[in-house]
């Protein structure tokens, strides 16, 4: 743990002079009392957005993928785009929790959890795509894990990109998931022993797995907590870098570059960070947590999303110019055409969103003022969504001329990206009501009054 | 079973013995058996349940009863599953083209060329690739009807005969084709009337010519045009590749000359024309001009060449007067240099150059005039030895029968196999004339137009059900044989009928024959005596059905020949040329015929409506063609909905715009538009099969759908259907929906006319500098650059490759269909191509070069490539495509999970992915489904299905394989004869067979001995997309184009331009 001398500096990160028992009864204020009327309001609109979700899926898997806008000029669409948004969304989560646990940024502790929970519903969104794009999914579920059997050389294709994601992204849901899950322990324990109804009671004791708060119990959680950030940490980095070869593993002219792993890697964080800006800014006010993640938070996590903005904004920029120098006519052509050919408004959407939106965060007011940030991490996640169709859409103008072809988005595609949103809120809101939105026992060990108490028995000796 | 003394084996001393083995040696003693408290064994008891629970799910089910009869002996000749070839005829259209018929399990399944027939030689057009889909197509009429009630066979014939004993005047009105024996069958029918006349008609006959012929040569005979033997080539705006007669002898003649290794010099072709048509496209030079001037032209070169090579002839100078190059010049708007310089050029190579007309009476004259002072009378063109018999048609004729049918004398006409009710245009008043008649009898493969006028409808066979014969050129005998019999009961051939009517009526027939098949075989008897060939009938008749026909040995010597010229007859020319018009103003509309459709008797096949024009792609439907000039000035763009008024009708149609077209030309595709109650055309709800291809949704997503079957034109031609009319054409303001397989690119899209040159994809270069340098325009050899693959290792001793010739390809798409029709690929309907998912394993891509007024085009087949190192392989997750061990790029279908990587990996794109189960959805598996009444109304479709290739179900990537179930085939069978290696050309892919052209080579690129591995050594030979190294199989070469001298042609463009400046202003031209 970091000394505590630093922090003295500092602004406090619980505000509004809450005692340490305070902490227990703010965080679990929304685990135990009836959700409000804006809960309910938002809960029900998810889940009605899930269910659509769930019929469009159906109906899409009936029929077949003639329903969306993909074709035979541009064999992937939006179920890619979706994928690789929500695997980039997925990305804040345990950078939050694992990075910066390892960089001993403390700020951390009051975002994580609900930092890491919205990494594993992303991470969940996101799995539902490339198994439901492929024609027959059913298939693919067994076809693409390389589990031993009788049928010869028939095996997975270990040259393909698209089985290196099949483990990337399963290792990071699995590792993220069991992180997750956790660091939740305590805390669990925290609402065990304040649940009343014998079933809530059990439950929680069930996954609090018989948490008493030892010093033994506190040893071994901080030694594997330790552990598994060690093990996400190269993960963070990995799943974008092996998502990222789904494309630069090709040989397509705007797709075959060398320069989208750390792009997309920066692109991921990006993305992820907007997306917990998105979250925690209504979520701390429906759930009464201003005290908790303070403004502070929110301004250090404006801080990366303005460097990891200038960074991706950084590579757009080297991408293009790499391209138009090269003297590669396919590769000029394909960044041209991006820029000015027939979705060159989805490109300049997504230069403006990515590129100038995050250098507003060069000023302190905007950087501190929630309405400002909540609606330029939209526009964040807007031009991120942006990205990956800007990329995928270079598909419609590849090698062939008379094979150009164009994409448009029908309904059905609208409704699943929609609707996968559906499923992300629904989670969400679902974790906010039933699991301890932020981390109490490290808020706790963070907490002002804590921090005297040690600086005190500091002082004694 | 105990029963140890009886049997004749014996396990053991002891058991021969007879001693009872020890009880624990017994290991299959079953102790539960001998307490079993019934006689019924525990496996009896669970057999019976099991059976009896079967029954009770059986019962449930509504299969249908099935009385299967098994052959207890195999036919004769007959192996199940084994392919079994006939001999035959085509008679899809008049040109009789020799053709195989592939049958598997006695289902006709893939129709193609005979390479030793002397018409067709081995190529096969689109439509004749399609027409096992005809065949199949559910919607035949299956029972007669009268007055719209089904009634059978047997009634109907009572019913006509009490008609037909009190008729007096009858007429008989069929199709054009060449054959003695439906000719001589239909006169001896209506000799038995006081008053019966045959009307022959075809709606793209060659009226015009053969009027001209006799104008010019005395008897309406139409040349064989030896194309092979011409040097030069003038084009006046016929479209030959896609009109005329014998078009794919033309074809396969003008590619055999472009073969570059084989002459010194390609043939040069001058198209002079308004729209950009099929054959303009294969031009090497074009000429725009008004499609109504293109006479004008031809009669001011014809002038030109007269004086060049002294003609004296006073009819032709006179006729010619009119039209010196200067005037003509001055009314179209060609540099007179161009023209002198065709005349010139033309001259230079008479007795090798060839003049070929439009169907109208003026540019036919002109074409004829001009061959006879270019001296193509005897060399080219074949007048005397073995000229085309093909048509023997007017449209006097039918004009007449028209006429006569109005006065309402007319007691009975039959219509034999035409549609005049749509064919004819709305001017010529067939409906309102045969009305008039007493009894309208249509013999009719489908409720056609014709047969929704006619009070009784009598069901025809398909002609593969049919016998029959036909001379398509004098001495050229073809055998047409049925190979399958009528897949229905009720229904008969018109030769048939007309033999049974004439026997019933008490008058002899010909070679007093009962059926077609004797009336075949009397009909072969005169062909051997009129040959003199020698030995008994059946021997010759057997013979000839294993050949498809019979040709004398003297005839085909005689061909080769040089034949005797026609002399110019004394009719009067000058009026048939006529005076030079003045310059017409405003907007002509141009209908033509489009190479697919042609004149829409094939409109309810799915292969034929999805089969891109070669020329705009379209698909499903027609479209107001507008030349890049008009299109600004009336403010239009592809998908435009424009409004055309000519004649005194109109109508609203969506825009296309073609480069290359005359400002003041629109075209509009004739043979669409039928209004016949078929599925494909107005998606008759009632049934279930095909609607789906056919409907266009509205684009707005109000779910409105339409059916997509274009406009019909011939409502408003003329009788001449092709004569261009006076039009206004402007802007609705709306928007118009097409269905193309290549829009994006040109149109949609807005490539710049540079994008795509750099890309060296497909490559075209001019004649002069090719012949400097033999590898000019053609990509570096980049297999010097670093590969981290390594060379590909196969351990089969052949591995295949192929060479498509783009000088020889002339892109009439044949080969599309084939190899649809062949590998079983489905067609998806209007909708699903225009969001780009058509099928097509094979896909013709069309290049515009140069400008947008002046562009040249180049058709490139293409086809999976079969790269080395293929990049689809690669990123394939579950390995369902991976490489043989004879270098095909395979894929494993049952394998596939759909992620499609592998097609946006492909630089090609020839993977096709199926985005839903393309063939169920047209009903093509409804064997069983059947309607209310008890019908199967889809039964007969999955016929048409080839059973050696995989029929592909939703969610999986398809593609060409190289026919691998022919090279499959080939090599059992080479192995069977205890060959180590196919021989070359053994193996023919569809594509390659089908092509009249013969751009296609397929073979054993590992022996450099084949004609393919010759060709991929050919110096001008390159490979698409080489420099990524991923190693493809398929060789190109270059399009090699004769350009005549571009001084001249780009005076003509200046001039061009010059004139439409000062025409801007023309009335019309505002939107």
């Amino acid at each position: 743990m970091s000394t505590p001398e630093t922090l003295r500096q500092r602004r406090p990160l619980v505000t509004g002079g809450k005692t340490v028992h305070d902490v227990s009864l703010d965080v679990c204020a929304p685990a135990e009392r009836w959700g409000s009327r804006g809960y309910w309001l938002g809960f029900s609109t998810s889940q009605t957005a899930l269910f659509i979700y769930l019929c469009a899926w159906l109906l899409v898997q009936t029929i077949g993928l003639k329903l969306v806008g993909i074709n035979n000029r541009m064999d992937w669409g939006s179920f890619i785009v979706n994928f690789v948004f929500w695997v980039g969304i997925g990305h804040a989560g345990t950078l939050i929790s694992a990075i910066l646990f390892l960089f001993r940024q403390n700020w951390r502790t009051s975002i994580n959890r609900a930092a890491e929970a919205m990494t594993v519903f992303a991470v969940s969104c996101a799995g539902v795509f490339p198994m439901l794009h492929t024609g027959r999914p059913w298939l693919a579920i067994l076809f693409v894990f390389p589990y031993p059997n009788f049928r010869g050389p028939l095996w997975t294709n270990f040259r393909s990109p698209l089985e290196w994601d099949v483990f990337a992204v399963s290792t990071y849901a699995t590792v993220s998931v069991l992180f997750w899950y956790m660091g939740m322990i305590p805390d669990l324990a925290t609402l065990r022993d304040r649940a009343k109804h014998p079933i809530r009671k059990y439950l929680y004791g069930l996954f609090s797995m018989g948490w008493r708060g030892s010093m033994r119990h506190w040893v071994h959680y901080e030694t594997a907590y330790m552990i598994f950030a060690a093990l996400a940490t190269p993960l963070v980095l990995s799943v974008h870098t092996i998502v990222s070869f789904d494309f630069a593993v090709s040989i397509l002219p705007g797709w075959h570059t060398t320069i989208f792993p750390p792009y997309f890697v920066a692109g991921a964080i990006f993305s992820g960070f907007a997306m917990v800006v998105t979250l925690l800014v209504p979520a701390r006010k429906l759930f009464h947590l201003e005290d908790y993640i303070t403004i502070d938070h929110l301004e250090v996590m404006n801080k990366i999303i303005l460097l990891t903005g200038s960074l991706v904004g950084f590579s757009y920029i080297t991408e293009f110019f790499i391209a138009v120098y090269s003297g590669a006519p396919f590769e000029k052509f394909a960044f041209l055409n991006r820029a000015f050919g027939p979705f060159g408004w989805a490109y300049w959407i997504m230069m403006s969103c990515n590129l100038i939106t995050p250098q507003f965060f060069w000023f302190k007011k905007i950087r501190r003022s929630i309405p400002l940030m909540f609606l330029l991490s939209i526009f964040v996640n807007i031009g991120m969504w942006f990205e990956r169709y800007v990329i995928v859409v270079t598909l419609t103008r590849a090698f062939v001329m008379p094979q150009w072809g164009t994409y448009v988005m029908t309904f059905w595609d609208a409704v699943i990206l929609l609707g996968s949103f559906g499923q992300f809120m629904t989670l969400f809101l679902l974790f906010c009501r039933v699991l301890p939105v932020c981390n109490m026992s490290e808020i706790k060990a963070f907490h002002p009054d804590t921090l005297r108490q040690i600086r005190e028995s500091h002082d004694h000796e | 079973m105990s029963d140890t003394h009886a049997s004749h084996e014996w396990k053991s001393p002891e058991q021969r013995r007879g001693e009872v083995p020890a009880a624990s040696l017994n290991e299959f003693q079953n102790p539960a058996r001998l307490e079993e408290p019934s006689d019924s064994a525990r496996r009896d008891f669970l057999k019976i349940m099991g059976a009896g629970a079967a029954a009770v799910g059986f019962a449930g089910c509504a299969r249908p009863v099935e009385k299967i009869v098994p052959e207890v002996n195999r036919p004769e000749q007959f192996t199940p599953g084994s392919k079994v070839w006939y001999a035959s005829a085509c008679q899809g259209c008049a040109d009789a083209c020799g053709i195989v018929v592939k049958t598997i399990d006695a289902r006709p399944l893939k129709l193609e060329g005979r390479k030793a027939s002397l018409v067709g030689r081995g190529g096969l057009c689109s439509r004749a690739q399609a027409a096992t889909y005809d065949l199949y197509d559910p919607e035949r009429l299956q029972r007669p009807l009268v007055a719209g009630e089904a009634v059978s066979l047997k009634a109907f014939d009572e019913t006509l005969l009490v008609e037909l004993r009190q008729a007096r005047s009858v007429r008989w009105l069929r199709g054009a084709y060449p054959s003695e024996v439906k000719r001589r069958s239909v006169e001896a029918f209506l000799a038995t009337f006081q008053d019966g006349r045959e009307t022959v008609w075809d709606p793209i006959a060659p009226d015009a010519a053969l009027k001209v012929q006799e104008l010019l040569h005395g008897s309406r005979i139409l040349p064989r045009i030896r194309l092979d033997r011409a040097d030069r080539i003038l084009d006046l705006g016929s479209d030959f590749l896609n009109l005329y007669w014998g078009r794919l002898d033309l074809a396969r003649d003008l590619s055999h000359r472009r073969d570059l290794d084989a002459f010194p010099e390609p043939p040069r072709l001058t198209s002079v024309e308004g729209l950009l048509s099929h054959t303009g496209t294969n031009a090497d030079d074009r000429i725009q001009v008004r499609q109504s001037q293109v006479a004008d032209v031809g009669f001011a070169v014809a002038s030109e060449v007269a004086g060049i090579v002294g003609d004296s002839d006073p009819r032709i100078r006179s006729a010619l007067a009119p039209y010196s190059i200067g005037k003509v010049s001055a009314a179209t708007g060609i540099a007179p240099e161009v023209l002198k310089a065709l005349a010139v050029d033309l001259a230079k190579h008479r007795g090798k150059a060839v003049a070929l007309g439009a169907p109208t009476v003026r540019a036919q004259l002109a074409a004829g005039i001009l061959n006879i002072l270019l001296g193509a009378e005897g060399t080219v063109l074949d007048g005397t030895v073995s000229p085309s018999y093909q048509f023997e048609t007017g449209t006097e004729d039918i004009a007449a029968l028209v006429a006569d049918l109005d006065s309402g004398k007319v007691d009975i006409l039959f219509v034999d196999g035409v549609n005049p009710a749509y064919g004819l245009p709305e001017s010529a008043g067939f409906a309102k004339a045969a009305a008039k008649a007493k009894l309208v009898v249509s013999l009719a493969l489908h409720k056609d137009e014709t047969a929704e006028l006619a009070r009784m409808v009598l069901p025809t066979t398909h002609w593969l059900e049919d016998w029959n014969a036909a001379e398509p050129q004098k001495g050229v005998h073809q055998l047409a044989q049925p190979t399958i019999s009528p897949l229905y009961k009720e229904v008969r051939s018109s030769t048939d009928s007309l033999l049974a009517w004439t026997r019933v009526l008490g008058k002899p027939t010909p070679w007093n024959a009962a059926t077609a098949h004797d009336a075949v075989q009397g009909h072969w008897a005169d062909v051997q005596s009129g040959a003199a060939v020698a030995g008994t009938f059946e021997a010759f008749w057997e013979d000839s059905l294993r050949h498809g026909g019979h040709v004398s040995h003297a005839l085909r010597v005689a061909r080769e020949g040089a034949p005797a010229p026609r002399p110019l007859s004394g009719a009067d020319l000058v009026q048939a040329a006529g005076p030079l018009s003045p310059p017409p103003e405003g907007i002509e509309l141009a209908p033509y015929w489009p190479a697919g459709i042609r004149e829409g008797a094939q409109a309810n096949n799915p292969h034929i409506m999805e089969l891109p024009d070669p020329v705009t792609k379209q698909v499903w439907g027609n479209a107001v063609l507008v030349g890049p000039a008009r299109a600004a000035l009336l403010g239009v763009k592809t998908e435009d909905l424009v409004h055309v008024k000519a004649q005194g009708s109109e109508f609203d149609l969506v825009a296309l715009v073609v480069p290359g077209q005359h400002k003041d030309v629109v075209g509009v595709a004739l043979g669409y538009g039928r209004t016949a109650k078929l599925r494909l055309l107005d998606g008759n709800p009632e049934l279930p099969v095909w609607t789906r291809l056919a409907y266009a949704d509205d684009g707005k997503g109000s779910g409105t759908k339409t059916p997509a079957v274009g406009v019909d034109v011939l409502r408003i031609s003329k009788t001449e259907t092709v004569t261009p009319l006076a039009a206004e054409v402007s802007r609705t303001g709306r928007d118009g929906r097409l269905s193309a397989t290549q829009l994006q690119q040109d149109i949609a899209n807005q490539a710049k006319p540079g994008d795509g040159e750099w890309r060296q994809i497909a490559i075209q270069v001019n004649w002069e500098e090719y012949e400097k340098d033999r590898k000019v325009g053609t990509p570096e050899e980049e297999s010097k650059l670093f590969t981290v693959w390594g060379d590909p290792v196969y351990k089969s001793p052949q591995q295949w490759g192929m060479a498509i010739d783009m000088n020889r390809c002339n892109g009439c798409s044949a080969c599309v269909v084939g190899c649809s029709v062949e590998n079983n690929v489905p067609m998806v309907g209007f909708e699903e191509v225009r969001r780009g998912r058509e099928m097509h394993w094979l896909r013709i891509d069309r290049y515009f070069h140069g400008e947008l007024e002046e562009p040249q085009v180049t058709h490139q087949i293409m086809v999976c490539q079969q790269c080395d190192n293929a990049p689809c392989e690669t990123v394939c997750p579950v390995l369902a495509t991976t490489h043989s061990d004879d270098g095909l790029n395979q894929m494993t279908y049952n394998r596939c999970i759909g992620t499609r990587y592998c097609a946006n990996n492909c630089p090609y794109k020839v993977r096709r992915f199926n985005w839903t189960n393309n063939w169920k959805a047209q009903g093509m598996f409804d064997l069983y489904e059947k309607t209310d009444d008890g019908r199967t109304p889809n039964a007969p479709l999955a016929m048409a299905f080839n059973p050696e290739v995989t029929v592909r179900s939703r969610g999986v990537m398809e593609k060409c394989t190289f026919c691998v179930q022919r090279v499959q085939n080939a090599r059992y069978e080479s192995k069977e004869l205890g060959l180590e290696k196919v021989p070359d050309g053994e193996i023919q892919t569809a594509c390659q067979q089908s092509c009249p052209a013969e751009a296609i080579v397929f073979g054993d690129i590992k022996d450099p001995t084949t004609k393919v591995s010759r060709l991929i050594r050919s110096e001008r030979g390159y490979k698409v997309l080489d420099w990524l190294q991923v190693k493809p199989n398929v060789t190109y070469l270059p399009r090699v184009r004769h350009t005549a001298d571009r001084k001249a042609v780009s005076a003509a463009v200046a001039a061009k331009k010059q004139h439409e400046d000062g025409a801007h202003e023309a009335p019309g031209a505002e939107p």
